[in-house]
């Protein structure tokens, strides 16, 4: 098993990522293409924007999704809200920026709000909100659409039993919740946050559509700008682009390195609890970031909503003069096929990345240098390796089908399921699978009869995530799709690049549905982690 | 049944031989599917290429897949990857809508197929005083088959402009007047650059060398101008010229949004077209510039490994038929110019061709030719290098 383990893994997923990764790197390599990048009067700006987005959105997450779970954890509010996180996930990122840009922008629904309460003037304020030149209205965005996915990761970590345990422990001692949280829950909670953040981190430096969409444009993100540079299909911009993808893989890099020293130094001079007992406190900060997160999301998806179905509706009116059903007719007779294909990419890709995800938790190395490659996809601009891989599978006459673009989706999805199933799946009591393989079953009998029902909770949330991830991607199924195979996420893409709010406000919606059923499914099974003894 | 005696009293004024290489072109047609690479931004345009697929169905027994894309550079590095792959057949794309720099990109890189617009049997029906046969400049050489018309469209509210700017040099006054309110898209979006051009046009000592390839003297000459009125023009405009809107269609939303007071497009009857599916009000208009607005045609093209060539060619023919054109003119479907001569045309399509709606452009705005497609290029370079970078002027 482990041999067939390493045979898969390396097959499917690692040495086409080497090759894909060497192909990418080819064009890169010359002085030429990197001062090329660096003189590139746009290239300062764009980085500045890229950096000052991607960290501001990443420790706003970090630090939001803390606050609010160092507040509410111990409290019956908790258990309600980290049932919404979720339906929070399965929003795509391009969807939860075009309902945000429609809330904050100058011409947008908290001024027409205000315009039809104060009696403004017809012309919208001409004010900087979103697109600024410093990438803030980015970093806003980011920040609210990765602090639900560190809580959903939180939450997991919240559930376990031992903490119950020790948290007992603690309080009889007479700690108070913010120091049980500061002494107890922190130091195990951030370690297991390091991948989840990195993804974060990463994602934000890396990121186009939110970019595109919320973020500067004169320059725009460095990802965005060398995504440009690649779709004009210049050849004297490929080798300059491609060097900017892998001076943001280095960045992430570097930045993710910073952080793990950050952690040590942070981690030695706070060794021990200094006994102090304190008074309660009334958890006042994130009980309002809290709310106001959840008020963000429902005013996103209800304005989408209305968008969907909008007829004309011009500033400063706060309701449409009129409703239409026009968005969700026009796709009718594509609408089904797309759904299906997006399913079925969805089911490929998932269940082949489950398989593999469950074999090399259990049978696969820790190795970090394994592991490091394993979460590469998360780190590298995305547009890199799908480059590399459409490259690969030219020559093959790989693209164009269902089952390249399920492969090409496997190398984000399969890594996502492994940062969200390996805590839970390292964690689990060894007895169980001892006594499994005491009583003559072999390993893999002991998996899938005692150890992979156990942990169906973990494994179904695993599986709806990479259902998500499948669903939202983009380039992979360009590329390898070579036009033949189009998704939701494809044909949102291409309509919406005419402008039309009330058809992208219905693609949103439509590319929301699948992930948040395929969540509320996981949600169904029972979860034997916790209720056992 | 009119357009099948239509189409055999076509094909009767062919010449022998043609008519023989068409029946034989229609017979490799039937049962390939066409795969259509054409911007999917539009569901007008969408429902039309659905219909069109449809009605080649039908006749021809050719199916048409549109495969919707974003921007068509995606579809020339495709085609170009594949080349460079070696995939000399069986490539992924049989037709795709083109014109401008992404065709003269496909000719440079020789990604096209052999000529076939002249061989199609509507060519006949096609207006030869309109560029269809050079494409920004540039000798198309039959490699693409024009589909349809565009004008470069201003577009305002009546209720908030009553009287527009009719000149580049008045369009600085009206954003004098109303500081912040207006934009352009930034170029080297499209709709940007062909704002550039315009202004360009405009303001150029001697337009006419705009037709030749670009050269570094004459575009330090020839721009000089349009650099000084972009200096002026920018601290008027939507945040003072530190960002620019994303694109023509933005800019439209942005109307609605109460952003801005003008708008850009390259359809002249996006404002009916608009009107009708309720994202601009009624009171919108459209207007050009009184010495005329940059015009262009654009086209269809086969590139040199496409799988159903014969296919491509067959739909290719379809778009250019009076019917469709017709069609495809009429704005509650979709509203673009036709390519085709009235006066070559049955007299009720004919007349059909003629009509204008409401909100279009004026049939009275003259149409300025584009400059050659190098410009492209070197204006995107040289305004991104002016302004691309947030605070530099």
């Amino acid at each position: 098993m482990p041999v067939l383990t390493l045979i898969l893994v390396g097959l499917l997923f690692a040495l086409p990522l080497l090759a894909a990764l060497l192909a990418a790197l080819w064009p890169a390599l010359s002085g030429a293409a990197l001062s090329a990048l660096i003189t590139d009067p746009q290239f300062a700006s764009a980085l500045c924007a890229t950096l000052i987005s991607a960290l501001l959105g990443s420790a706003a997450a970090l630090g939001g999704a803390l606050l609010i779970a160092r507040s509410l954890y111990h409290s019956r509010l908790w258990l309600r809200l980290s049932a919404l996180f979720s339906p929070m996930l399965a929003l795509p990122h391009a969807a939860f920026a075009i309902g945000l840009v429609f809330l904050i922008a100058p011409g947008g629904m908290l001024v027409r709000l205000f315009a039809a309460i104060a009696g403004f003037p017809v012309d919208a304020p001409d004010w900087v909100t979103v697109n600024d030149p410093l990438g803030l209205a980015l970093a806003l965005a980011l920040c609210l659409k990765e602090m639900p996915f560190l809580l959903w990761n939180i939450a997991l970590f919240l559930a376990r039993r031992e903490l119950a345990h020790q948290t007992q422990v603690a309080a009889s001692l007479g700690y108070a919740p913010k120091h049980i949280w500061r002494w107890i829950i922190l130091p195990q909670l951030l370690p297991r946050l390091a991948w989840p953040l990195c993804a974060v981190l990463a994602y934000s430096l890396t990121v186009i559509d939110m970019a595109i969409i919320a973020g500067p444009g004169t320059p725009p993100t460095l990802a965005v700008l060398l995504w440009q540079w690649l779709q004009e299909g210049d050849p004297a911009r490929l080798a300059p682009a491609m060097a900017g993808s892998w001076l943001l893989a280095l960045l992430s890099g570097a930045l993710l390195m910073l952080f793990a020293l950050l952690w040590r130094a942070w981690q030695a001079s706070h060794r021990w609890p200094d006994g102090q007992r304190g008074q309660r406190t009334t958890g006042f900060g994130g009980r309002l970031l809290a709310i106001s997160l959840l008020a963000i999301y429902g005013a996103v998806i209800l304005l989408t909503l209305l968008w969907s179905f909008a007829g004309l509706w011009l500033f400063p009116e706060p309701w449409p003069q009129s409703l239409t059903l026009a968005a969700w007719q026009d796709g009718g007779d594509t609408l089904a096929a797309h759904l299906f294909s997006t399913l079925a990419l969805a089911l490929l890709s998932g269940s082949a990345a489950l398989l593999l995800a469950l074999l090399w938790l259990e049978y696969g190395t820790e190795h970090p240098a394994v592991g490091s490659l394993l979460l590469a996809p998360l780190i590298l601009p995305q547009v890199l390796l799908v480059a590399g891989l459409y490259r690969l599978a030219l020559p093959w006459q790989l693209e164009g089908s269902v089952f390249s673009v399920a492969w090409a989706q496997l190398f984000w999805v399969f890594p996502y399921m492994v940062i969200v199933l390996a805590p839970a799946y390292r964690r689990f009591d060894a007895r169980y699978l001892m006594l499994a393989r005491a009583l003559g079953h072999t390993r893999l009998k002991a998996c899938w009869r005692v150890k992979w029902p156990m942990l169906a909770r973990p494994i179904a949330a695993a599986a709806a995530v990479g259902v998500a991830v499948s669903i939202a991607q983009y380039l992979p199924t360009l590329y390898l799709g070579a036009g033949r195979i189009t998704t939701l996420t494809t044909e949102a893409v291409a309509l919406s690049s005419g402008g039309n709010r009330r058809v992208m406000a219905a693609y949103a919606l439509l590319t929301t549905l699948l992930p948040l059923i395929a969540f509320m499914l996981a949600r169904t099974l029972p979860d034997d982690e916790k209720h056992s003894v | 049944m009119k357009y099948t005696l239509l189409a055999t009293l076509v094909l009767s004024l062919l010449s022998p031989a043609a008519r023989a290489n068409w029946d034989q072109t229609l017979a490799q047609a039937r049962g390939q599917t066409v795969y259509f690479n054409a911007w999917g931004g539009s569901e007008a345009i969408n429902r039309y290429i659905a219909w069109a697929g449809n009605e080649t169905q039908k006749r021809y027994g050719v199916s048409v897949k549109h495969v919707k894309t974003a921007d068509t550079a995606e579809v020339i590095r495709r085609i170009a990857a594949e080349k460079a792959a070696g995939r000399t057949q069986g490539g992924s794309v049989d037709l795709v809508w083109i014109n401008g720099e992404n065709f003269r990109a496909m000719k440079n890189q020789a990604l096209l197929s052999a000529p076939f617009a002249r061989t199609l049997p509507n060519w006949r029906y096609v207006d030869l005083k309109k560029p269809v046969e050079r494409d920004f400049a540039e000798p198309t050489q039959g490699l693409e088959s024009p589909w349809g018309g565009a004008q470069l469209t201003f577009i305002a509210d009546r209720s908030r402009v009553p009287a527009p700017p009719d000149s580049v040099a008045s369009l600085l006054a009206f954003a004098k007047a109303h500081p912040g309110r207006v934009s352009y898209p930034k170029p080297p979006q499209f709709h940007g650059t062909s704002f550039l051009k315009q202004a360009l046009l405009e303001l150029a000592p001697n337009p006419a060398l705009l037709q030749q390839p670009v050269t570094a003297a004459v575009f330090a000459r020839e721009t000089r101008a349009l650099w000084a009125y972009l200096d002026q023009l920018h601290p008027l405009l939507w945040r003072k010229g530190q960002a620019f809107a994303a694109s023509g269609e933005q800019t439209l939303q942005m109307m609605a949004d109460g952003e801005l007071l003008l708008g850009i497009s390259f359809n002249p009857n996006e404002v009916p077209n608009l009107i009708t599916a309720k994202r601009l009000p009624k009171t919108a208009y459209s207007y050009g510039h009184k010495g005329g607005t940059l015009a262009n045609v654009h086209f269809v093209a086969i590139p040199f490994n496409a799988r159903s060539a014969a296919g491509a060619k067959v739909l290719a023919n379809f778009l250019l038929s009076p019917e469709a054109q017709v069609k495809k003119a009429d704005v509650a479907i979709w509203g673009d110019p036709s390519v085709l001569d009235p006066a070559k045309l049955p007299a009720a399509q004919g007349a059909a061709l003629r009509q204008s709606a409401t909100g279009s452009l004026p049939a009275s705005v003259k149409t300025l030719a584009e400059p050659h497609a190098s410009w492209v290029d070197a204006l995107e370079k040289e305004w991104l290098r002016r302004y691309g970078k947030a605070g530099g002027t």
